[in-house]
């Protein structure tokens, strides 16, 4: 046992920086996995919990008008368990100038409700009481309206003496809408208020009303009923006039999907990019292990030729490497907790609540040991050499290296040297190129997505919109002078095209989805098949698949009453209400709707797009009776942010990695090769020369992986983003060139390998050239 | 020598970074447009807008009314009433409005409902999407069945009876080319659609047959 010890003293003295480089790499590898996975499970239960303690029905109906004589009504029906009425205010609001493309929902708060309240870093702080004249709000809207605790909402009841200031209080995590994805956002207020605000409201003429009263209906089902969700909600819509109330509706699984969609978004990206690090980890550790085994050949030769047996060699490397994986991996398991929550506590701004973070002990224990076997298999197969070690043939020094040719020139002699050594010990780079391609691979992927989302995320309001727009203006009465309004969208910027969109709740085989109408239906994304007519429907990805319906099928599409058969013409793109989406034309909708009314959003796009956000600041401020919104979000500016804040840590977390990997690397390599830097500093060359050859061969070894990593991502990047983009109800994705996602991983990798190999390589500096010979004779 | 590799390093990363987060130029607000632009009176607008028909006809039209202006003969079809098979066919005037009409409308037949019904008054109406001047606007005597209107307001009205002394405000839209039994016709569909759950007078079915 203690010859044992001593064994492992000695190998650790030798080998002690290559064995932390490893244990640091895993480290990282560990921190990255568990602590996204940590978030990524805790996600959804904690959302759950949150909408199970707010009293979130099976799906909850928001309507306009008082909501108790229709909860009665409701809750008189036999599959109905309990129906809850949460009495709202629906109001438009402002906040620093800017007006909200979507009503606020104010609520009360009175402690019925048992809302959290937070601070806008994400703590928990008491439940207050809440002051008159102050609101409490989403974090989420820190990032959409730059608002702060002392900001002014001002929220529109009616054209006379009511609009309502508003001081904000603090924040608290909504559960239902608090999420950047969700554009309608609750606001809570205290009771005087809230009651103050329904009297404006029911009081106020009709011209002058802008807002109006309404409710949440939390509808839950019977345990024991026999109906799917589908035929309970349509029972309920069948037996009462609920329909004729209806606001929206949301079943508890959609709105919950949608709230942890953006750290779903974020996980995702951490785990795939945890994997690439977990095949870069195994390329460094076997390149790593390879290199130990050829450095100590010589002195296992001499332990064996001691009586030491080949297994107890095996032994001390398997227990030492393993154990320094295992100590890697558990090091960073420790603060994965800490982490998630520092992560939960960070997007509380876009998740818009506090997500408490539970640590899943079996699945962590599960994949932890998973790692280990995948390790200590890799361990295993690294190490056999040991075994086939001939101790005389080895002290004798008796294999010879293979004669490498090539013509050296004095302008270009780094270069040379490069090539000369790439050419003479190219085993020794296949791990770099492989480490580079990877990398490449992988930074490619999310440049990619980054060019597609944009700098103020194009992408995604293209994939949720139904149509390219800029600015979207919904007259709401006659007497909107649309014709004045065009004029003032023309001053801003020339109107390069004019369309009109209605959004309509229709049902398709008696599943409710959303109809998208436009009066011109060359505007939808069509992915496949072809635009639809009068007697056909477009449908998305999402809707295809959840009805099992595929082009040339027909359905039963009906809304107010009236039903016509279509046939499917094709499958569109439009990621709202993650894909739970009909198109239809003007024609098709006449069927089944009134086209006259005033459903309809005029949509402009403009020549100078930049414009868009003036025009619909002017429009907001001069007009009333319109609803103006451009193609964004308030919560876009979130997300645009999280997602170029991801891209910033996978890069620093990479350029991490690429240190730690040229240090092991370039430590084996310099040790390998002091016999061959004695010659060339014997014959005259520089120290820095030598050094500016050392990186150069990195360089080239690198930009040949980053070049295979590139082309590989431009074959399969769009399709593998496509796939994933899918199940968040976007159908399509085709990414273009850009210096962010083309250029920046090619350029970047092999600059970051070259400056740390050339950093690294300060060493042969330190050495003189009598000491790198006599450590070559050795 | 640290310091200037620790320079290089710091330019890498910050050039990394900066290209990450995307280093865009702001967009100048233009202010607010000038008061003569919003009432109509500038004509310093940036709308690309499509001028048709640029000859000037003098039109004179079966039912006797004269029109200035290009016809698009054939323009529409119609079937009046929601489970008619009937198609009659509309000629359309070259101006405006009756273009921004034409543009709402395809191949494919739209369902169009109209609310009121005025029998003493000859007419069918309904108001209309789009934006309208009122520059082609005449007044009309006697109005002749088979004609459309468009009123201030957007209001479009089909005349299904000849009136005689209407002396009418509007833009000439088109005219049914055949009015035999069109007043019946009408009659019919607003007969037959008394108990529609929309409240709707009478259902139109429009197509677009201009090539």
């Amino acid at each position: 046992m203690k010859k044992y010890q001593m064994l492992m003293k000695a190998v650790w003295k030798k080998q002690k920086e290559s064995i932390c480089g490893i244990v640091l790499l895993v480290f990282v590898l560990s921190l990255c996995l568990f602590s996204s996975l940590t978030l990524y499970t805790s996600g959804k239960p904690a959302v759950e919990t949150e909408m199970d303690r707010l009293g979130f029905g099976d799906f909850t109906v928001w309507v306009h008008d008082e909501g108790e004589g229709l909860a009665e009504k409701v809750d008189c029906l036999t599959d109905v368990e309990q129906v809850t009425c949460q009495p709202l205010v629906f109001a438009g609001y402002k906040i620093n100038g800017v007006h909200s493309d979507n009503e606020g929902q104010l609520l009360v708060y009175d402690g019925s409700v048992p809302y959290r309240f937070i601070t806008g870093e994400g703590e928990d702080i008491p439940a207050p009481a809440i002051a008159q004249g102050t609101v409490y709000i989403s974090p989420a809207m820190k990032s959409s309206f730059e608002v702060e605790i002392g900001d002014t909402v001002q929220f529109e009841l009616s054209r006379k003496e009511g609009i309502i200031n508003l001081t904000v209080a603090g924040y608290f995590a909504d559960g239902f809408m608090g999420s950047s994805m969700i554009d309608m956002k609750s606001f809570l207020i205290n009771s005087e208020d809230f009651a103050a605000m329904q009297e404006i409201v029911s009081t106020a003429a009709e011209v002058d009303a802008l807002g109006r009263n309404g409710s949440m209906l939390h509808i839950f089902q019977r345990v024991d009923s026999s109906l799917s969700e589908r035929d309970f909600y349509g029972k309920i819509q069948e037996e009462t006039d609920i329909s004729l109330y209806t606001e929206f509706t949301y079943r508890k699984e959609s709105l919950l999907n949608y709230m942890v969609l953006l750290q779903n978004i974020l996980c995702g990206f951490l785990i795939a990019f945890s994997v690439v690090l977990l095949i870069v980890c195994i390329i460094v550790t076997a390149h790593s292990l390879s290199a130990v085994v050829e450095q100590d050949k010589k002195d296992m030769a001499v332990l064996r030729t001691l009586g030491m047996s080949p297994k107890m060699l095996w032994g001390v490397y398997l227990s030492l490497y393993g154990g320094v994986i295992l100590a890697g991996l558990l090091l960073g398991l420790a603060p994965c907790v800490w982490i998630a929550t520092g992560m939960a506590k960070g997007m509380v701004s876009s998740t818009g609540i506090l997500i408490t973070i539970k640590t899943p002990v079996l699945f962590i224990f599960l994949l932890l040991m998973a790692l280990v076997l995948l390790f200590t298999t890799f361990l295993i197969l690294r190490t056999r050499k040991i075994f086939t070690i001939a101790p005389m043939e080895t002290i004798r020094g008796a294999a010879g290296g293979k004669r490498v040719q090539t013509k050296f020139h004095r302008k270009f002699l780094e270069w040379d040297i490069a090539l000369r050594e790439l050419c003479f010990g190219r085993k020794n780079y296949i791990a770099v190129i492989l480490i580079a391609t990877f990398l490449t691979i992988f930074l490619a992927v999310v440049g990619r997505m980054g060019t597609w989302l944009g700098q103020h995320g194009e992408g995604l309001m293209d994939a949720f919109s139904v149509a390219e727009h800029d600015l979207g203006v919904q007259p709401f009465n006659r007497e909107v002078p649309m014709d004045e309004i065009e004029r003032v969208i023309s001053w801003y910027s020339p109107i390069r095209e004019t369309y009109e969109l209605a959004m309509e709740s229709v049902t398709v085989n008696g599943q409710e989805y959303e109809a998208n109408v436009l009066n011109d239906t060359k505007w939808f994304h069509v992915l496949s098949g072809h635009v639809c007519d009068g007697d056909s429907i477009l449908i998305t990805d999402t809707v295809a698949s959840e009805l099992g319906i595929s082009i040339g099928d027909t359905v039963r599409v009906a809304a107010n009453g009236r039903i016509e058969r279509y046939q499917v013409s094709g499958i569109y793109q439009c990621a709202n209400g993650m894909g739970n989406n009909i198109g239809m034309s003007m024609e098709g909708y006449s069927k089944i709707g009134d086209i006259t009314g005033y459903i309809w959003c005029y949509h402009y796009i403009l020549k100078n797009g930049a414009m868009r956000d003036f025009a619909m600041d002017f429009l907001q401020e001069h007009y009333r009776g319109i609803d103006v919104h451009t193609n964004s979000w308030s919560g876009l500016n979130g997300i645009v942010l999280m997602m170029h804040g991801l891209m910033v840590a996978l890069y620093l977390i990479a350029t991490v990695f690429i240190l730690v990997c040229v240090a092991l690397i370039s430590g084996k390599l310099l040790q390998a090769e002091t016999g061959n830097m004695a010659i060339y500093k014997s014959m005259g060359l520089s120290t820095g020369r030598l050094r500016l050859s050392f990186a150069l061969r990195f360089l080239i070894a690198v930009t040949a992986g980053s070049v295979v990593g590139l082309l590989l991502s431009a074959v399969f990047a769009d399709g593998l983003i496509r796939r994933m983009f899918r199940l968040l109800g976007i159908g399509d994705f085709h990414s273009g060139f850009s210096m962010l996602g083309t250029l920046l991983p090619l350029a970047a990798i092999p600059l970051l390998f070259f400056l740390f190999a050339w950093t690294f390589s300060a060493r042969l500096k330190q050495v003189s050239i009598v000491t790198l010979i006599t450590e070559n004779n050795d | 020598m640290k310091q200037n590799k620790m320079i290089t390093l710091a330019v890498i990363v910050t050039f990394g970074i900066s290209a990450l987060t995307g280093c865009g130029s702001k967009t100048e607000n233009p202010g607010e447009p000038p008061a003569e632009v919003i009432r109509g009176e500038s004509t310093d607008l940036g709308t690309d807008s499509v001028q048709a028909g640029n000859g000037v006809d003098i039109v004179e039209l079966d039912n006797g009314n004269v029109y200035e202006g290009e016809i698009l003969s054939d323009a529409i079809s119609v079937r009046i009433g929601r489970e008619s098979r009937t198609e009659w066919n509309i000629d359309l005037y070259n101006n405006d409005a009756a273009l921004t009409m034409l543009d709402y409308l395809s191949g494919s037949a739209l369902l169009f409902p109209t609310y009121t019904y005025d029998g003493d008054g000859g007419f069918v109406a309904q108001g209309v999407r789009g934006n309208y001047t009122d520059d082609d606007q005449q007044t009309i005597a006697d109005v002749k069945c088979g004609e459309l209107y468009l009123f201030s307001g957007g209001q479009l009205r089909f005349y299904f009876k000849d009136i005689e002394g209407a002396n009418i405000t509007a833009t000439p839209i088109g005219y049914y080319t055949d009015t035999e039994g069109l007043a019946d016709a009408v009659q019919e569909a607003y007969t037959s659609n008394l108990d529609d759950t929309w409240g709707v007078s009478v259902y139109f079915w429009i197509t677009k047959t201009l090539k």
